[in-house]
């Protein structure tokens, strides 16, 4: 074996060999943490396991039966599709808005940019909790300003109806200063003469940013839709902290789902049919957004 | 917009009032959690809410350091995340600097292979990733919780981006010298890279010191939970407490605890956090 191995080596070009070598970190990286459980994941599938009970029986595709009639992960897919409905528009619309404002030639943006990007530097667990305390509907900072402004309180986290759209109220003001600066770098690559003629054409701002701007962002937009899907998709801190999934399992996640099954029930082997399940989904609805959205801009 | 002269000051005043009240609804929160962590409990019960303590007490400090081990927390986040941190600026550089400047049969196939494992969701692997860390005997250290954050795609491709701008004539005069490979790397590359060392280190602290699920799974002993850990343990306690409403005091305390190191070191690496944050956003 040693011997093989040698000779392999030595097969490989002297001037390759050096950075093959370099390479040796990654590559035992890759193993262990991507190559192996890829393979386990797709193994684990199809087996029953509880390693606490330490048998592994193989079931064939009887997990993928279960979770296509299973109504506790359908409700969960409802769910993210609801936060990912309000999310994604929201947080294109309101970090494109501020992106435009950061373009205004005004002085201190600097100061700006830095207290915007703020939140996604804090940890999810702390942003939660703060928000959680923020939403209390007896004590929390909104139904305060409501009341302030004349509107009647609401249950927020603790109403089936209301805790998800909560969830994603937090989460658009937690990604906007990030978001808006990748809007930011975008419209900096618009040439400046594009505004020029549109000027000269008589366009009004509104036309222009229609006609010029929007159009001409939509690289930028594929690649905001694209991560907050990704991101809203795999959310697990906030309702594990805020709401652990409820009212009832109003918030329960996939992901959720995904954890509650495999480390709290240790049912391994469904878990890791919902981790391949989900990642199909996931990578199926990113492509469809990507030809949607290449799809709808003419230039 | 782009469009010069008088119209500019035409949008200064809303434009400033908008960045304004911008700045106070991002804001605020942040200072809603640190004031809260100095009111009195009767005064957290209080409706309405107490936007500025009249008197700051530090109990909700010491009920945090009585029910939790903080320092041990604090402890084991620093273990972990500047374990993780080292770890990949010395082998995300190395790689990084072998896809950038070496030559070899494969290497931009391999270059892609990095690039695609960014794609891989971290929930789809988690299970056999413990199963892994168990058979290693790994859950119950901090190098168990480091684990998977060892390397990572994303900090080898910044070193790479970074690595491909140094013009090659210094690498092959240093070579002509009779350097080798690896002093090559650290007497010239390293020299000259000292800014993409500072983000990626940066950028690497911050997201293993907010690690939450990982650790949440292999963390089980008590001494080695991490700061966020705790804090959603400390949650738990704080919620379904017998004070009406939970001990929220003492649970905003904690989070100050947790976020202003946090914090601090964003106000001071802001411009390099901001960039390699919306790099990721650019390049991805």
């Amino acid at each position: 074996m040693a011997r093989i191995l040698a000779s392999a080596v030595r097969a490989i070009k002297e001037s390759d060999r050096i950075g093959y070598i370099f390479l040796i970190p990654y590559i035992v990286f890759f193993i262990v943490v991507f190559a192996y459980p890829v393979c386990y994941t797709a193994y684990l599938s199809f087996m029953k396991y509880n390693p606490l009970r330490g048998s592994m029986k193989v079931i064939g595709i009887n997990n993928y039966l279960r979770l296509f009639t299973d109504t506790t992960f359908h409700t969960t897919l409802l769910n993210i599709a609801l936060y990912l409905g309000i999310y994604i528009p929201a947080t294109m619309a309101a970090s494109m808005a501020l992106a435009l404002l950061l373009n205004l030639p005004l002085k201190g943006k600097g100061f700006f940019r830095v207290v915007y990007f703020m939140p996604i530097v804090i940890g999810q667990v702390i942003v939660s909790l703060v928000w959680m305390w923020m939403y209390s509907p007896q004590l929390g900072l909104f139904n305060y300003v409501l009341g302030l402004i004349g509107l009647p309180p609401r249950k927020w986290l603790m109403s089936s109806s209301e805790a998800m759209p909560a969830l994603a109220l937090m989460s658009i003001w937690r990604s906007v200063g990030f978001f808006s600066l990748i809007y930011l770098a975008g419209l900096q690559t618009i040439p400046e003469n594009l505004y020029k003629a549109a000027h000269v054409d008589g366009s009004t701002r509104w036309g222009t940013f229609w006609h010029v701007t929007f159009p001409l962002l939509n690289p930028t937009t594929i690649v905001v839709v694209l991560l907050c899907t990704i991101w809203g998709f795999n959310m697990f801190i906030e309702p594990y902290m805020m709401t652990g999934g409820g009212p009832g399992i109003s918030t329960l996640t996939p992901v959720f789902y995904l954890y509650e099954r495999a480390f709290l029930y240790l049912e391994m082997g469904y878990g890791s049919t919902i981790g391949i399940v989900l990642t199909i989904i996931l990578l199926m609805v990113s492509i469809l957004e990507r030809k949607y959205l290449e799809k709808t801009v003419v230039y | 917009m782009h469009n010069g002269g008088s119209e500019e000051s035409t949008f200064k005043v809303p434009g400033y009032i908008l960045l304004g009240v911008g700045c106070i609804i991002v804001g605020y929160p942040f200072v809603w959690m640190f004031t809260s962590s100095f009111l009195r409990p009767a005064d957290i019960m209080r409706w309405p809410p107490t936007l500025i303590p009249k008197e700051l007490t530090f109990t909700n400090y010491l009920e945090v350091f009585d029910y939790v081990n903080v320092m041990r927390a604090f402890l084991n986040s620093v273990i972990v995340s500047v374990g993780i941190t080292v770890s990949q600026l010395l082998f995300c550089s190395i790689v990084g600097y072998s896809l950038a400047r070496l030559r070899y049969w494969g290497r931009e196939a391999i270059f892609y292979l990095i690039l695609s494992t960014m794609m891989i969701p971290f929930y789809s692997i988690v299970i056999p990733l413990f199963l892994v860390v168990k058979r290693l005997d790994l859950v119950g250290t901090h190098l168990g919780i480091m684990f998977p954050a060892l390397l990572s795609a994303f900090s080898i491709f910044l070193f790479r981006q970074h690595f491909v701008t140094i013009p090659f004539s210094l690498s092959k005069a240093a070579r002509v010298d009779g350097c080798s490979e690896l002093s090559v790397l650290f007497r010239v590359i390293i020299p000259l890279s000292k800014p993409i060392f500072v983000t990626v280190g940066i950028l690497t602290f911050l997201s293993s010191w907010n690690m939450f699920m990982w650790p949440l799974i292999v963390a089980k002993k008590m001494s080695l939970r991490t700061l966020p850990i705790i804090v959603s343990f400390f949650q738990m306690y704080a919620v379904t407490s017998t004070a009406s409403g939970g001990r929220y005091g003492a649970l905003m305390a904690l989070c100050s605890i947790v976020g202003i190191p946090v914090l601090l070191l964003y106000a001071f690496f802001q411009k390099w956090i901001i960039q390699g944050m919306t790099m990721s956003g650019i390049k991805g």
